[in-house]
């Protein structure tokens, strides 16, 4: 069916980038992880997994991927829940459904930067729009809270990325429900299924290949997220809001403190490496299934 | 009338509310960001829910002039859209060939692939900026946009081998009894069936890279090599010390969300044009 | 693009044929200068000002300038890496410290500064970060940690610059009987924060004490007295109403806005803050400054201050690097140091050289300084990532009342220990 010459012809360009530019300079950075470096030119010192043993002990690390597993379930369900319902809504033959989805979509377009302070804008405690919108509606009592305060503010950057994340997702999971065949949709109506009986009963079946890329696609976001947030904590990133990539970022690059650990952050990197590759394997096996193919 | 009332009329009343009002609130969002830009320092902190009093249009001018973005755009339009379309020609046969063909080690090589996603960048940093540096390509927009398409290979294939994997098999099959080789089964039938989720990761690449600044950050230094999201994260740093501008940062995030608005406008029709071609069986 | 960039060249190349046919001169130079400013911000052009004078004086001294902003120090390590010829650049003088200067790339300058040139300085500024006496970062902005605040709302609420941490705390009782709030601060940015905390610790024991704490490497010494009652004085400012409780969810620049704004008298930080704030608070602020007041029974100075200096560093591997000391020495003259306060409205480092008016109190602490420490008494210094991972956010907990006072020192003290143990 399809040539050997075909095969080779199509992968190589492909192959060659993705070897000469990622895998290469990755495998480079790996091999720093064995290393006590700066990255100033200074002769690194072989240290060995010790790298790895600090890690396993760092307080702040684990911190981080508390934060990172709340923002890959807590967020996931939010993001995923609300995707599927816009999903079902906008399929259950609403008029303008190009439009909607377009402008549930339109905050991806924009510069993460932008959002964030917008979303500081109305968390901002005093003059913020939440609260001037609370003390409009005479609610005072909640009003003065300090959202951004250190107790909230993880969960106030949380409402922020599950607000974009919902865009992304939906039009995914929506171009993927949209190959359904119009007249399945109408058959199943005719004989009397609730909105959410076609959905459970044809889309989520029909689409469930889409389902599983967008689950894995949602779980590597989660472990290297770092703009979203990063953006969000400011230019001295509070504790509270550090996922593992950030903490990477703020071991390895010298933010306000000057903290060249070049190899301890490397390692940081090597492990939500191989913490990606476990997620891939984990959700492939977990998610099994005949294609469904019409 | 009675419709109206009806149980099914409320619900669709409900499904309008929910869905109008989320699209809405991306709208007050995108209206808040333009009015922002157009408000004096003051303003926009003091009350930043209020229509600007008297527009200040020279925070765009001060952006666009002055903090060079109209450069800026320039060098951004040029690095994005030549990588988009370098990333697509190198992207979509090598999805197409792990998803449709028979070969040994197929499922391997595509695991391979995605495990690229699973790469930290600020690993890269360092290991890129030196193997740049030694092909004298380093702060310059060539290699910016190498570096672009070979990142974004892992996720661009990954996405369009569920699009290949999905498409139904027997229209292949019916071309090559037709007698089509197997180049011209994927030129002129899975190519076309594959419109919609090219142009998905085409829209997703194209916004991903205008917005892209930490590999940029990298790997540019020149200010006249600077892309519209490095314009942007110098104005955001300048705040330190130099004082924020906030008025004219939001000028530049407003030039810098435009063009991405327009592309996602125009493509997101064609993306559901091509879906309801796909249909047909 | 491409046209643009080979039109700049050829630019460029004619250009250079020019000069080198004007000058003829076997020693030109064309230093290479990675600079820690944005090219449209103000200190950039100032910069710019100073080297086109170098250049008039010294005509075989040219300048190519990559204006890589604040991320220079970093971006400047994978340039290293790769062998990128630079011969001098600019940064934060304690992430230099931290930095390129503790890996040993600076260059030795110790030769270039006689004794008049380094008797030029304010007190003390040059040789803060001197590495065993020898000269390897020149500073040349100078910004000190005061209280920034209002003088007209000062004036209006009737009260007096605070002499005693005591004085303070009455003195917010003051304002904040006039219906506003005396401090303000960013919650989030934590290494604002443990200023108050660093400061009061100071004016205990004497400059640098958080240093000394911290390197008494069994942690006992948190569980001292003086570092208990430093922690409870820094947290009873919300208790005693000094600071608004909803400041604790003010993100960076949300909160020194509300200076701008007038509900707020000032906020603990460094001078640079006029200079931030001119969009919003207008350029006829009435700025005021006063150094962190003394505490009772201490023996710490009202006058020992923290400083932020702003430094030059000539590479070790400088290909030019005679002539890059040459033109780094010239930036603390006087006519540059004048430039620079003009052009660009910073603090300067060298004395007798005024500071824009609204900087005047930030000139006077500078001059009248009887000991200088980095921020947060240089701890970040000497052990940025102790700092930054541990001492940081452990205070911001506590200050913005996470946790007690009496769980902060314990937790330091334990965590100190536990860092010396593993070295």
């Amino acid at each position: 069916m399809m040539r050997r010459r075909m095969v080779f012809a199509f992968l190589a360009p492909a192959l060659l980038l993705y070897l000469g530019f990622l895998i290469l300079p990755a495998v480079q950075a790996f091999y720093l992880s064995f290393y006590d470096t700066s990255g100033f030119g200074d002769t690194a010192e072989w240290v060995g997994l010790s790298n790895y043993a600090t890690l396993w002990g760092d307080s702040v690390f684990w911190r981080a991927m508390r934060n990172m597993a709340l923002i890959m379930f807590v967020g996931g369900v939010a993001t995923f829940g609300l995707a599927f319902l816009f999903t079902m809504l906008m399929n259950a033959g609403m008029k303008g459904k190009k439009l909607f989805r377009t402008l549930i979509f339109m905050p991806n377009v924009i510069a993460v930067v932008a959002i964030t302070t917008f979303w500081s804008f109305v968390f901002m405690p005093r003059y913020g729009m939440l609260t001037s919108f609370l003390k409009a509606i005479g609610l005072d009592g909640i009003a003065s809270t300090a959202w951004t305060a250190p107790e909230n503010v993880f969960y106030a950057m949380m409402v922020g990325l599950v607000w974009i994340s919902v865009g992304f997702y939906t039009i995914l999971i929506m171009a993927g429900a949209d190959k359904i065949p119009a007249d399945m949709y109408e058959a199943a109506r005719l004989e009397g299924a609730s909105t959410f009986q076609i959905f459970r009963q044809i889309t989520l079946p029909m689409i469930w290949d889409v389902i599983l890329i967008t689950l894995i696609l949602w779980a590597i976001q989660a472990v290297k997220i770092v703009e979203f947030p990063y953006a969000f904590g400011g230019p001295n990133i509070d504790q509270n809001l550090y996922t593992p990539a950030i903490y990477l970022y703020i071991m390895g690059f010298g933010q306000r403190e000057s903290v060249y650990a070049l190899g301890y952050s490397t390692t940081i990197g090597v492990v939500m490496f191989f913490l990606t590759i476990a997620i891939i394997v984990l959700m492939r096996f977990l998610f099994r299934r005949e294609r469904v193919e019409f | 009338m009675s419709d109206f009332i009806s149980a099914r009329g409320i619900k669709r009343c409900v499904s309008y509310l929910v869905v109008g009002g989320w699209a809405l609130f991306s709208v007050f969002f995108v209206v808040w960001v333009v009015l922002a830009s157009l408000k004096r320092n003051r303003e926009l902190f003091g009350s930043p829910l209020s229509i600007p009093t008297s527009p200040q249009w020279g925070n765009f001018v001060k952006t666009w002039v002055n903090n060079r973005f109209g450069d800026y755009f320039i060098n951004s339009l040029l690095v994005t859209s030549v990588s988009v379309i370098a990333i697509l020609i190198v992207a979509v046969p090598a999805a197409y060939v792990l998803s449709r063909g028979r070969f040994r080690g197929r499922e391997a090589l595509s695991s391979f692939f995605a495990f690229g996603m699973g790469v930290p960048f600020p690993l890269l940093f360092v290991p890129l900026f030196v193997m740049m540096a030694s092909m004298r390509l380093a702060d310059t927009l060539t290699g910016l946009t190498i570096v672009y398409v070979a990142l974004s290979i892992p996720f661009t294939i990954y996405v369009l081998e569920g699009f290949f994997s999905s498409l139904p098999s027997e229209l292949e099959s019916a071309a090559i009894i037709d007698g089509c080789s197997d180049v011209q089964v994927f030129r002129h039938v899975m190519l076309p069936l594959a419109g919609p989720g090219v142009a998905t990761v085409a829209i997703l690449n194209f916004v991903g890279l205008w917005n892209e600044y930490q590999l940029s950050l990298v790997l540019i230094n020149s200010p006249e090599n600077r892309t519209l999201s490095l314009g942007i994260y110098s104005l955001i740093t300048s705040m330190q010390y130099s004082g924020g501008d906030w008025a004219s940062l939001f000028a530049g995030v407003t030039i810098v969300m435009v063009p991405t608005l327009i592309l996602f406008v125009i493509l997101s029709e064609k993306m559901i044009s091509g879906i309801t071609m796909g249909g047909v069986k | 693009m491409l046209s643009n960039t080979s039109r700049q060249a050829i630019v460029a190349a004619v250009f250079s044929l020019g000069l080198a046919g004007n000058t003829g001169a076997a020693t030109a130079a064309e230093l290479v200068f990675w600079s820690m400013w944005n090219e449209p911000e103000p200190q950039a052009a100032a910069l710019r000002q100073v080297m086109d004078a170098y250049t008039a004086a010294n005509p075989e001294t040219t300048f190519k300038v990559v204006w890589n902003g604040r991320q220079n120090q970093t971006k400047l390590r994978a340039a290293l890496q790769a062998g990128t010829p630079v011969d001098f650049m600019d940064q934060d003088s304690d992430q230099l410290a931290g930095g390129l200067q503790k890996e040993g790339l600076g260059h030795d300058l110790s030769a270039d500064f006689d004794q008049a040139t380094r008797d030029a300085f304010l007190p003390g500024a040059l040789e803060l970060f001197n590495a065993d006496g020898k000269i390897i970062q020149v500073p040349y902005v100078y910004n000190t940690v005061n209280f920034w605040y209002n003088k007209d709302m000062l004036a209006e609420v009737g009260g007096t610059v605070p002499a005693t941490f005591d004085d303070l705390l009455a003195l917010c009782g003051t304002v904040k009987a006039a219906g506003k709030s005396a401090l303000v601060i960013e919650g989030n940015v934590a290494f604002y924060n443990v200023l108050y905390f660093s400061h009061y610790l100071a004016r205990e024991n004497g400059a640098g004490a958080l240093g000394k704490v911290f390197e008494d490497k069994s942690g006992d010494s948190w569980k001292t007295p003086a570092v208990l009652a430093a922690a409870k004085a820094t947290r009873s400012l919300w208790d005693q109403g000094c600071i608004a409780e909803d400041a604790r969810g003010f993100q960076y620049p949300a909160g020194q806005q509300t200076i701008a704004l007038g509900d707020t008298l000032g906020e603990l930080v460094g001078s640079w803050l006029p200079t931030e704030l001119t969009e919003s608070a207008g350029t006829d602020f009435p700025w005021g400054a006063f150094n962190f007041p003394a505490v009772k029974d201490g023996v710490g100075k009202s006058t020992d201050i923290e400083v932020g200096l702003l430094s030059m560093m000539v590479l070790k591997d400088a290909p030019n690097a005679q002539e890059a000391a040459d033109f780094v020495k010239y930036v603390g003259s006087e006519e540059a140091q004048k430039i620079l306060v003009e052009a660009s409205g910073v603090g300067v480092t060298r004395k007798g050289v005024a500071w824009p008016a609204a900087l005047a109190d930030a000139y006077t602490s500078a001059e009248q300084a009887t000991a200088l420490s980095p921020f947060g008494g240089g701890l970040g210094v000497a052990y940025p990532e102790f700092t930054s991972t541990i001492l940081n956010p452990e205070y911001n907990m506590m200050f913005l009342g996470q946790t007690t006072p009496e769980e902060f020192v314990e937790t330091m003290a334990a965590k100190t220990k536990e860092y010396w143990a593993a070295q």
